[in-house]
């Protein structure tokens, strides 16, 4: 199991965009993925969760990754933040 | 008995028992289930949201949306793929038995009170994108619309709030009587339809309370009211009214196939003005020689991003291939600058009808115009499309137009001719008609802007209403030069406003040398049957009767006149 934690940097936040793009990549690897935030944690893979969240900009994330590919996917995950979602 | 009073919005008499479509009321059913049961309603989810996303997949295909749709629709795919979604619902069919239908509505209550109550309005704004998807799990659940249509037959008159388009092909392969709306008017989708295909239909009336299912019901859809429960006599009465009704419709029919000729054999071109795509089934039965009037405004209204040129080409295409060889004339858009402000807030005008509306708008956003001409030109590949500028007032207007149609010709490498009209519908075109027929391939009139513009009345304007009188020998005189000015030039003429269907000038328009009468989809029959009953030399030979004249009394004596002397009595067709 990996947790990271990230800020997340793209100026509206994890709106219905980037949250659809990241669930999407998500949805491709086998691993569990769980996003916590202050107190609640949601299933990665889940849109309604992601959105749950309300992760506004510059509000810190904690990603936690369990499964075989968990080391692919957070790569991917990490690249998708760092690109701020191509926006 | 009980009398409401709507809006009539398209006529006829329906009599029948009443059947409420409700919608939005949404009744859940709680039931608790057996431990045996839980996979049964756990295997209706999966198959609930299979279904609905295959029919989203099957719309996202049919119709190229805007941008700003797709990604609605995307959405709404991923939420019904929510795998959170699924096990909360699974969760409170296994745990606490219920049945699907319940679990769905606490699992998305509570969902949706979540968003809502979310302090970034950003994501409150998805409780929207929950409700709709609750909302459809629930109709494919309750299967509630097509057991309704089930149950409907030729006696039934049709409640509803709000009539979605595609409902209305179902009530008249139903035969019902009539339908009877909240909402809607006149140039709602649906009603269009509805009035193409002659079902009667009264919006504005609020039924709620008022009328229950089975209720007896008259629509009198000529008058816009709806009798609850009526006596004995009134009942005999509309059944008397509707049997005259049928027998009409019976006789219309019976020409549906005929071609359009006057009692002598002289041929005339009957044409329909239509402004979608659906509408080219009923065109296509009562055997109608074209389009005369394609009006294109449809897909720029109550949106709220402009039309994509693969939206309009698409448009544009089913009516061509519904057309075959037969002409369709597209006119471009239509719209006042004030119904387009939504876009351009600056175009709120003062006095819109002399304002920038028509080609006018056109030639004031080039791009919007280009976009529409492409789309147009790429669908004339289909059929026989032509083009027409509505509103010209000048030569210069039309060369403007006409070149932007040049340009984009060359831009997409389109080789094919394109023939390009002017509508009359400005004294100034008219005044000018014999240049403008130098450079236009047809004219089309426009009666009620003509009109409107000649004797300077808004015919909305109830206190001089009556000033928009047809019979102004000043506004006949225009018609007059303008179809003269056609034939001297040797290009077409046609009519495509009201008067085209109006009986009492149809003579007259023909007798100018009009040769073309484009009118709405439900009066193709009726102008038929009028125009069979025409002697076509007595009215060529008929002196002419605009001279001398200056007042539309007298006009309105003269054109009677002429009537009863070139109308045939004949049997009925």
């Amino acid at each position: 199991m990996i947790k990271k934690k990230i800020i997340v940097q793209n100026p509206l936040g994890l709106h219905a965009r980037p949250s659809s793009l990241l669930v999407k990549l998500a949805n491709q690897f086998r691993s569990d993925f769980y996003i916590r935030k202050d107190d609640m944690t949601i299933n990665g893979k889940s849109i309604m969760g992601v959105m749950m969240l309300a992760a506004e900009c510059m509000s810190e994330i904690e990603l936690i990754i369990d499964g075989v590919d968990e080391e692919y996917l957070l790569k991917e995950v990490e690249k998708l933040f760092a690109e701020r979602f191509g926006e | 008995m009980q009398t409401l009073v709507g809006i009539a919005v398209s006529s006829g008499i329906g009599i029948g028992q009443a059947i409420i479509i409700s919608d939005k009321s949404i009744e859940i059913e709680k039931r608790h289930i057996d431990q045996a049961e839980i996979e049964k309603e756990q295997g209706r989810y999966i198959s609930a949201i299979e279904a609905i996303s295959k029919n989203i997949d099957e719309h996202l295909d049919q119709f190229i949306k805007a941008k700003e749709e797709r990604e609605i629709f995307e959405a709404h795919k991923m939420i019904l793929a929510d795998p959170e979604i699924q096990k909360g619902v699974f969760d409170l069919i296994a745990r606490e038995l219920h049945n699907l239908e319940y679990a769905l509505k606490i699992y998305f209550d509570k969902t949706i009170s979540f968003f809502k109550e979310m302090k970034n309005v950003f994501y409150a704004e998805r409780a929207g994108d929950y409700q709709d998807i609750y909302e459809r799990l629930i109709n494919h659940l309750q299967n509630k619309s097509s057991l309704i249509i089930d149950e409907m037959n030729q006696d039934s008159i049709v409640l509803m709030r709000d009539c979605p388009p595609s409902m209305i092909a179902e009530l008249i392969k139903k035969k019902v009587q009539g339908l009877v709306l909240v909402k809607g008017n006149k140039t709602s989708h649906a009603v269009i339809l509805a009035r193409g295909m002659s079902l009667p239909v009264v919006t504005g009336i609020q039924f709620n309370q008022k009328i229950k299912d089975g209720d007896d019901l008259i629509l009198d859809a000529e008058q816009g009211i709806v009798f609850v429960n009526p006596d004995e006599k009134l009942l005999n009465k509309y059944h008397e009214q509707k049997a005259k009704e049928n027998e009409e419709m019976a006789n219309l029919k019976s020409i549906s196939s005929l071609p359009t000729v006057t009692a002598d054999g002289k041929v005339i071109q009957l044409m329909a003005n239509i402004e979608m795509p659906e509408e080219m089934e009923i065109v296509n039965q009562n055997n109608a020689d074209g389009i005369g009037l394609f009006r294109t405004e449809f897909l720029y209204m109550d949106r709220d991003s402009l039309p994509t040129e693969n939206e309009l080409f698409e448009f544009y295409k089913a009516v061509s291939e519904q057309a075959k060889e037969k002409p369709v004339i597209v006119r471009t858009i239509d719209v006042g600058g004030d119904k387009m402000a939504k876009w351009y807030p600056h175009l709120q005008e003062i006095n819109p009808y002399l304002g920038c509306r028509g080609i006018r708008f056109s030639l004031t956003y080039p791009e919007i115009f280009k976009t529409q001409i492409r789309a147009i030109l790429r669908a004339a590949e289909f059929g026989n499309l032509q083009i027409m500028f509505p509103l010209v007032s000048s030569v210069e207007e039309f060369r403007k137009a006409k070149d932007y149609v040049l340009e984009c010709a060359a831009e997409l490498q389109y080789k094919q001719e394109i023939r390009i009209g002017t509508m009359i519908e400005i004294p100034s075109a008219a005044l000018i008609a014999d240049q403008l027929a130098k450079e236009s391939d047809f004219f089309s009139i426009g009666t009620n802007d003509l009109l409107q513009y000649t004797v300077a009345v808004d015919r909305n304007n109830e206190t001089i209403a009556g000033l928009y009188n047809s019979y102004h020998p000043a506004f006949l005189k225009l018609i007059k030069m303008t179809a003269e000015a056609a034939k001297s030039n040797n290009i077409m003429i046609a009519v495509c406003g009201e008067l085209a269907a109006n009986e009492s000038f149809i003579g007259l328009l023909l007798k100018f040398g009009v040769q073309e009468l484009s009118v709405s989809t439900h009066s193709l029959l009726k102008t038929r049957r009028f125009i069979s009953s025409i002697n076509y030399q007595k009215l060529v030979d008929y002196p002419d009767i605009l001279t001398n004249i200056g007042d539309s009394g007298k006009m309105k004596e003269a054109i009677d006149k002429m009537n009863t002397e070139i109308i045939e009595k004949k049997e009925k067709v």
